[in-house]
């Protein structure tokens, strides 16, 4: 085969793979107008579904945050078997299923189950079928990514500034803020949005535990899917936002690692 | 890897010291500021016991004020200059604005203070990496092979600037280095190593003259022979030492026994095309392996029945038509010789 003939052929198995991802994307843009969406994103139901789904994913993206990146430091830093076994465990998450993740976490803290009698001491009687809930699907489902991505980023902060800093009398706290954090940066925001982005499209997990309560636990996810089934329309309206969210996030994403690794 | 240096050295002010070798220098200079650990002994910095294996007293890196200059400036990416030579400061949470001003000024980067370290030549890199390691206030400065990454043109000028801030400053300072002209130029005193263990140790003059081993002789670019006395003296004060398939005259007050090693500046030597072997002792016909030019010298290698270096005169290498494979006569005074 020659090099034109080779480099048609894969060009248009390329173009048969974009069309499959495409195609979905536009059968959506074709069942709306803009119309038709603006008032549907009006109604209070749906309004109340996008809200809950932005505050969700944002607190699971801060919590995440505030305890994926000390882990990520310290396992980034560190050497050794039990480092490896650790980076496994947490990353483990990043290949598991989401109802799978949903169940676990019924298990873990419903009100019957392994933590509940402690929980129900503690003055908590239920966690499942709340927002909190809707919180912790979505983070056991998305931290992964962000806890990766922040591996990555310190793993990459060069030894000898580490060296150079330390030398010149910063103590390893100090190193972390002035060094490590600013140099880190574009890794631990991109993981960030990427986390962010995944908690906001959670679908399973979050039906399974914390269900599909109108106004109290319905997200964008668990909205569409039930409206698939009878209000084509806010499905509809509720899939495109929810696109253009997570769009702008990985565009966000690649911006902040371009600038990053420039 | 092993590592066994024994070194006290004295802090004076204005004394620059030297520490030159390929292997261990790196580490002893961690060691020093206690990136690395040594397994035993004590490592002392003007009476205070930065580390000490027995006592089990190992001060932290930051707390030691020993500036290190690596042979990467490791200057922090996403800082300006301006920046980089306030870290310090700021890692101890002091504001020092008239204090980071003079450094940069000092190393002529007063121009430079808002870029980033990318956008500085090799040799303001390198400078402003010093600057650094000074804003720090050290009690020592540690120099690995700092001017290494600079091409020849840019080193002894860098080193210069280097040099003129350092002794302003009155900073003890340690520079490890493989080039003995950067060790000459630096302070005083040379410690030569050599797999790992201090070989020697003094005054840069004595290297050249008394060098203790073939390796120290080769830094300093010293010929070292090592040879068997001859018994009895050729004349007074007088000795014939073999060395190789040739005899060497040397002049010792005592007469020596047994096996020695004979030391040789290059430029004792003198060399011709073309002049008479007569009987005159250390006359030897030899065959030119290399010639490198040096400014206005030329490095001559030579071999034959014995292997030697010279450094003759441009002139006289161009005038007498010295070519690699061609035959020249060398020569030395016997007193010129040192036995050591």
């Amino acid at each position: 085969m020659n090099n034109r003939a080779f480099r048609w052929t894969l060009g248009s198995l390329g173009l048969l793979y974009g069309s499959f991802l495409l195609l979905p994307l536009a059968a959506l843009a074709w069942r709306a107008s803009p119309q038709i969406l603006w008032s549907e994103l009006m109604r209070p139901e749906t309004w109340s579904a996008v809200a809950m789904s932005l505050t969700s994913a944002t607190i699971a993206t801060l919590v995440t945050v505030a305890g994926g990146l000390p882990m990520a430091y310290i396992l980034a830093t560190s050497e050794g078997r039990w480092t490896r076994l650790a980076t496994t465990i947490l990353e483990l998450p990043l290949v598991l299923p989401p109802a799978v993740a949903g169940l676990g976490l019924i298990l873990a803290f419903g009100r019957y189950q392994l933590l509940g009698p402690l929980l129900s001491r503690l003055g908590i009687e239920h966690v499942a079928l709340t927002r909190t809930a809707v919180v912790m699907a979505q983070m056991l489902v998305s931290a992964p990514l962000f806890f990766r991505a922040a591996r990555t980023a310190f793993g990459m902060v060069p030894e000898r500034y580490l060296r150079a800093s330390a030398v010149l009398g910063a103590r390893e706290a100090t190193t972390f803020r002035l060094v490590v954090l600013p140099l880190a940066r574009g890794g631990l925001v991109g993981g960030a949005l990427l986390c962010w982005a995944r908690a906001l499209g959670e679908l399973g997990a979050t039906l399974m535990f914390a269900g599909n309560l109108p106004g109290v636990t319905r997200t964008m996810p668990t909205a569409i899917y039930i409206k698939a089934q009878s209000d084509i329309t806010t499905a509809v309206t509720l899939s495109l936002l929810l696109l253009l969210l997570s769009v702008a996030a990985l565009l966000a994403a690649r911006q902040v690692a371009g600038e990053a690794a420039s | 890897m092993n590592l066994s240096v024994d070194l006290s050295v004295p802090l004076e002010k204005f004394v620059l010291r030297a520490a030159f070798e390929l292997r261990g220098k790196t580490t002893s200079l961690d060691c020093i500021a206690g990136l690395r650990r040594p397994q035993a002994g004590h490592i002392l910095l003007d009476g205070d016991v930065l580390f000490d294996r027995d006592a089990a007293i190992d001060l932290p890196v930051a707390e030691r004020r020993v500036g290190y200059v690596f042979q990467d400036p490791s200057l922090f990416p996403h800082l300006s200059a301006y920046r980089n030579v306030a870290y310090p400061l700021k890692a101890r949470g002091v504001r020092d604005r008239a204090r980071v001003e003079d450094l940069l000024e000092r190393f002529g980067l007063a121009g430079y203070r808002n870029r980033l370290p990318e956008e500085l030549s090799g040799g303001e890199q390198q400078r402003l990496a010093v600057a650094r390691a000074l804003a720090a206030g050290p009690r020592l400065l540690l120099l690995d092979e700092p001017f290494g990454a600079l091409d020849a043109a840019a080193r002894p000028i860098v080193r210069g600037e280097v040099l003129k801030v350092l002794e302003e400053q009155g900073i003890p300072s340690i520079l490890v280095t493989h080039s003995f002209e950067e060790a000459l130029g630096f302070g005083p005193d040379v410690v030569v190593m050599e797999q790992g263990s201090v070989v020697q140790w003094g005054p840069a003059a004595e290297l050249l003259t008394q060098p203790t081993s073939p390796f120290a002789a080769a830094l300093a670019g010293v010929n070292h022979w090592v040879g068997r006395v001859e018994p009895g003296a050729v004349e007074p004060d007088h000795y014939r030492v073999r060395v190789g398939a040739v005899a060497i005259v040397v002049v010792a007050d005592q007469e020596p026994v047994g096996q020695v090693a004979l030391a040789l500046a290059p430029d004792e030597i003198h060399l011709a095309a073309d002049p008479p072997l007569d009987s005159r002792p250390n006359r030897f016909r030899l065959v030119v392996e290399s010639l490198a030019p040096e400014g206005a010298a030329m490095r001559v290698r030579l071999g034959g029945p014995l292997n030697l270096t010279a450094l003759c005169p441009t002139t006289v290498a161009l005038d007498e038509g010295f070519a690699v494979g061609g035959d020249v006569t060398a020569s030395f005074e016997p007193a010129a010789v040192r036995l050591c």
